[in-house]
């Protein structure tokens, strides 16, 4: 009796032993393991949320250079009018690891904060000292918001309507002055980690407010005439030069596919690839997608 | 006003590694105590994880004398700042009793990055991630719930097995 219970147990265990070999190497790899398939760096968990809710403030910063002005990398005195920026599909993010944009890796974490409204906002709007404009606030879950999301679309209504980024200023230089209005009309979207500037911004506590900041560097367009031409900034810029040279009867009035057809193929290269940098989180990078006008 | 940095070129990189000092000359500080021999030079050490900060542009030319805050875990306030050198980098010891995601920030004339760096706990291990492995430091169990079910199950089941045999009868 005992020995067939034996047998049975001992035929029962090579069945077993061969199911639990292999549920064993089923999840033998492990997150690090060579070869594993380790999780993405940017596949983030929602970082542990403390408990209640506060005031999360979406801000829009064209910095200084636009609501001042500033002197271009080929000495053209630049002023705005107004810079139009269309934005939507907003996304605040609580990320553990902390997203890191220049990993080049997509922000896969879920937001806890989404603002879907396509809205259009003038960066330029304001006096000299004008603070950066308030896109929306929103009550949201305490936490560290150190990654956003947005998208900028083609607008369908209003001043700025078929542009993304809509350029309204003057240009001089002695006594050459030109009007622009320059279309940027390729729809784009970004993803960024945190806010890097003077001081730190997305530490929301329980009715507690802060504020994140969507920033865009419009010298990178046109260079620093501050800076020493080597600098690096004005090595990669533009400048106004190329656009004054196109201009008639003291205006330049286009969107990207004019200025296609009329900057030198060069120039427009230079334009096309400076679009996508210029938005950032104050000092801070983010990844920069082309989107079709159907994606946006 | 902030001068922003080229997406492209000359973007700032910051680079940390995380090395052990040893055998870093320091005179009379910590570890072994000096001997004391007339006209004899006086050298000690002490042994310290580290971390190191090397902050370059994407063209390689360091990021020098740019401003480093470095942030402790969940805190917005510095626990350290400082400047990095004319070759872009910065060293700090992390207090060791706040285990977690410390961050550093380093700018510099409008230019600026922030990077991230877990600390296990009690970890000196960490001291010596690099920046390519350093999400694999901290915190990663050695097998997963369901290996350690499979273990604990194979383990019980030979146990049964060699009792049974143990106890058999001989026919």
């Amino acid at each position: 009796m005992q020995n067939s219970l034996c047998r049975r147990y001992f035929s029962m265990g090579r069945w077993l032993g061969l199911a639990l070999l292999v549920l064993g190497a089923g999840c033998a790899s492990r997150p690090g393991d060579p070869g594993a398939a380790s999780p993405s760096p940017t596949a983030s968990q929602a970082a542990t949320n403390p408990s209640g809710t506060g005031t999360l403030e979406i801000r829009a910063n064209g910095e200084d250079f636009v609501r001042q002005g500033f002197l271009s990398q080929d000495g053209w005195k630049i002023t705005f009018d107004h810079v139009y920026v269309t934005l939507a599909a907003i996304g605040a993010y609580q990320t553990n690891p902390p997203y890191d944009a220049t990993a080049k890796e997509p922000l896969t974490a879920a937001p806890q904060v989404t603002l879907a409204e396509v809205q259009t906002v003038d960066l330029a709007a304001g006096d000299a000292k004008a603070e950066p404009v308030l896109v929306a606030t929103v009550a949201a879950p305490a936490g560290r918001y150190n990654a956003v999301s947005w998208q900028m679309p083609r607008a369908t209504t209003g001043k700025a309507a078929d542009s993304v980024i809509l350029l309204v200023g003057q240009a001089t230089k002695g006594d050459r002055a030109i009007a622009f209005t320059l279309n940027l009309d390729q729809p784009m979207a970004y993803q960024c980690g945190e806010f890097v500037g003077e001081t730190r911004k997305g530490n929301l506590t329980a009715q507690g407010t802060a504020d994140l900041e969507l920033t865009f560097h419009f010298d990178h367009l046109f260079g620093d005439g501050t800076l020493p031409p080597k600098d690096e900034l004005n090595q990669q810029a533009l400048g106004f030069g190329p656009l004054a040279a196109i201009a008639q009867n003291g205006k330049v009035a286009a969107n990207l596919a004019q200025l296609k057809q009329t900057l030198s193929s060069e120039d427009f290269e230079k334009f096309s690839r400076i679009l996508p940098s210029l938005g950032h989180v104050g000092e801070g990078h983010c990844q920069a997608t082309m989107l079709t006008a159907n994606e946006s | 006003m902030h001068r922003p940095l080229p997406l492209l070129p000359g973007r700032a990189a910051v680079w940390a590694q995380l090395g052990v000092i040893s055998g870093a000359l320091c005179l009379g500080v910590g570890g072994r105590p000096p001997a004391a021999i007339a006209h004899g030079v006086v050298m000690d050490y002490q042994i310290k994880p580290q971390v190191e900060i090397r902050a370059t542009y994407d063209s390689g030319e360091p990021f020098a004398q740019a401003q480093v805050s470095i942030y402790p875990p969940n805190s917005d306030t510095p626990s350290q700042t400082g400047q990095t050198t004319n070759q872009g980098q910065f060293t700090f010891t992390p207090d060791p009793a706040q285990p977690g995601t410390w961050q550093v920030k380093v700018r510099a004339g409008g230019h600026g990055d922030m990077v991230s760096i877990p600390l296990a706990a009690n970890s000196p291990a960490a001291a010596t991630a690099t920046p390519q492995n350093l999400a694999s430091v901290g915190g990663h169990s050695a097998y997963t719930p369901l290996q350690k079910g499979v273990m604990v199950g194979a383990i019980a089941w030979g146990c049964v097995g060699t009792a049974l045999f143990c106890l058999r009868r001989k026919d």
